[in-house]
């Protein structure tokens, strides 16, 4: 039944949020997920001001256990290791884009903030112009 | 005035208001088939790899051939400008740029006099090759819309005490209009006076082009010396302009692989989303890049076809090269297919040839694909 359930979530119809539990299932274990009360996701090409707002709150948050970071789309790695101080414990390197399958086309240029409620997702936001992701978070208005 | 009048006067006013502002342009590429030769064309003689070090990748957005040192820079992403000798390919130096805060483009006369151009705050830093900063300019606009440019795609020119800055204006406004917004500004370095001066073509003031890529403004000197030539991404035309003056000279200078390209249907009153921007910029034609080859007395234009959109990573435009001799006829246009997603920012020209930044994914190395004008 979970299977099914999982297979469904992945398919090209499933809604966002159940595609984005679909790939972070693939990723992240039960354990890796214990606590985390965020996951954010962030591309490396895309709408400018809003990766770096989203790489900011990283290099703000990267030591806090509540948080995992996605980083996806990478077009340099080198240019990422470079931009970030990479911390193993929280962040994912995304080299196959496969978060990025879970977004809407149009959405991939924004990096997203999904609320997490036991291991579940609660709501996915997205970091862009119309919309501050991580002034929420900072707000705890998420 | 009567309430019954009232009503349907509002209703025409605001459709005219509407109607002026949404009108959308189809843009077809004229075609001036008198215009046009096929006598030259471009082929791919040689490739060329500039190593890098651990931390250098191959994505860049400024870079410069020069001449006289023959030396290829460019801007890495950590803030240092890499510095090559073309003949054996091996870096000759670093310069760091975190003490004027990074660039945006530069300017290497010789080893001891770099122009570096920072929009935050609009400044020109003259820094030595060691990055020791001699002097830094702070500019002040003299009109209300200051173009700040993203990255070199047209190169900053020095003529005596004048450096000369192009950028595009992001963003579509309902009162566009050629004295509040201009693309390029002379920096008198005595003075410290600006004057702005160059309008976009005149298409961008009437007509939505979604607010930000198929704005960019490229440009190149021109062989006259006191000339600089526009390339405008929705224009089929290149435009001549006598530095200083405002004045555009149109030239054609249309792909024959691009058949039009559609203005974005909407008033310029409407905020447009970034993500809908993207799109609308990769699945519309559009040109790019203007070069002037000195060693062949030619002009080349890119041309970039219209791209399927299907998300972030993938999309790319095809290009082809137009090529134009000093009097701004056509003589050939070469397709090229796809290039390294920097390539706008890192193609240079020297005497073995136009380099264009090859698609190759390995981040060891700057590979660049060399192409000679030949005639067929």
């Amino acid at each position: 039944m979970a299977i099914v359930i999982l297979q469904l979530g992945c398919s090209t119809n499933a809604n966002e949020k159940n595609k984005f539990e679909c790939v972070m299932r693939k990723v992240f274990s039960d354990v890796d997920l214990n606590n985390v009360d965020y996951l954010v996701i962030i591309p490396s090409q895309g709408c400018g001001g809003c990766i770096s707002a989203a790489e900011n709150y990283y290099m703000e948050n990267k030591k806090n256990k509540k948080l995992k970071f996605v980083f996806t789309n990478i077009i340099s790695m080198k240019t990422l290791k470079q931009k970030i101080d990479i911390d193993i414990h929280s962040v994912y390197l995304d080299k196959e884009n496969i978060f990025l399958t879970a977004y809407p086309i149009e959405k991939q240029i924004y990096p997203v903030v999904i609320k997490l409620r036991n291991q579940k997702i609660d709501g996915v936001y997205y970091q862009s112009p119309e919309s501050e992701a991580f002034k929420k978070i900072r707000n705890s208005t998420l | 005035m009567k309430i019954k009048y009232l009503n349907p006067l509002l209703v025409f006013t605001s459709s005219m208001l509407f109607i002026c502002c949404t009108e959308k342009i189809e843009n077809e590429n004229p075609i001036h088939e008198y215009a046009r030769t096929d006598e030259f064309q471009l082929e791919k003689s040689d490739s060329i790899k500039f190593p890098l070090d651990s931390i250098t990748s191959d994505v860049t957005t400024a870079s410069q051939y020069n001449d006289d040192m023959e030396t290829y820079s460019f801007l890495s992403q950590n803030n240092t400008i890499c510095s090559y000798n073309y003949n054996d390919k091996k870096l000759i130096y670093k310069v760091d740029l975190h003490k004027i805060d990074g660039g945006i483009e530069f300017l290497i006369k010789n080893n001891d006099t770099i122009y570096v151009y920072n929009g935050k705050p609009h400044s020109i830093s003259l820094i030595n090759y060691r990055g020791n900063v001699k002097k830094r300019f702070y500019i002040k606009s003299d009109i209300k819309s200051f173009p700040s440019p993203l990255t070199g795609v047209a190169p900053m020119l020095l003529r005596g005490d004048n450096i000369i800055i192009s950028g595009s204006l992001y963003g579509e406004t309902l009162n566009d209009n050629e004295n509040d917004r201009k693309v390029s500004y002379i920096f008198n370095m005595k003075s410290n006076k600006t004057v702005s001066t160059v309008p976009y073509s005149s298409l961008y003031y009437s007509h939505n082009w979604g607010s930000g890529l198929l704005r960019w403004v490229y440009s190149t000197e021109s062989p006259k010396g006191n000339f600089m030539i526009f390339s405008f991404p929705a224009d089929h035309f290149i435009y001549e302009n006598r530095i200083g003056d405002n004045k555009l000279i149109a030239h054609y200078a249309g792909s024959r692989f691009i058949d039009k390209i559609p203005s974005f249907n909407r008033s310029k009153a409407t905020f447009f989303k970034m993500d809908e921007a993207t799109k609308y910029f990769a699945e519309s034609n559009s040109y790019a890049n203007i070069l002037y080859d000195k060693y062949n007395k030619v002009y080349y234009r890119i041309a970039e076809q219209k791209a399927k959109y299907n998300g972030m990573p993938g999309w790319k435009k095809e290009i082809s090269i137009i090529i134009l001799n000093t009097n701004f006829q056509i003589i050939g246009e070469t397709f090229i297919g796809k290039l390294h997603g920097t390539n706008n920012y890192s193609l240079f020209i020297n005497k073995h040839g136009l380099h264009l930044q090859s698609d190759k994914t390995d981040e060891n190395f700057m590979f660049f694909y060399v192409y000679k004008l030949t005639k067929k």
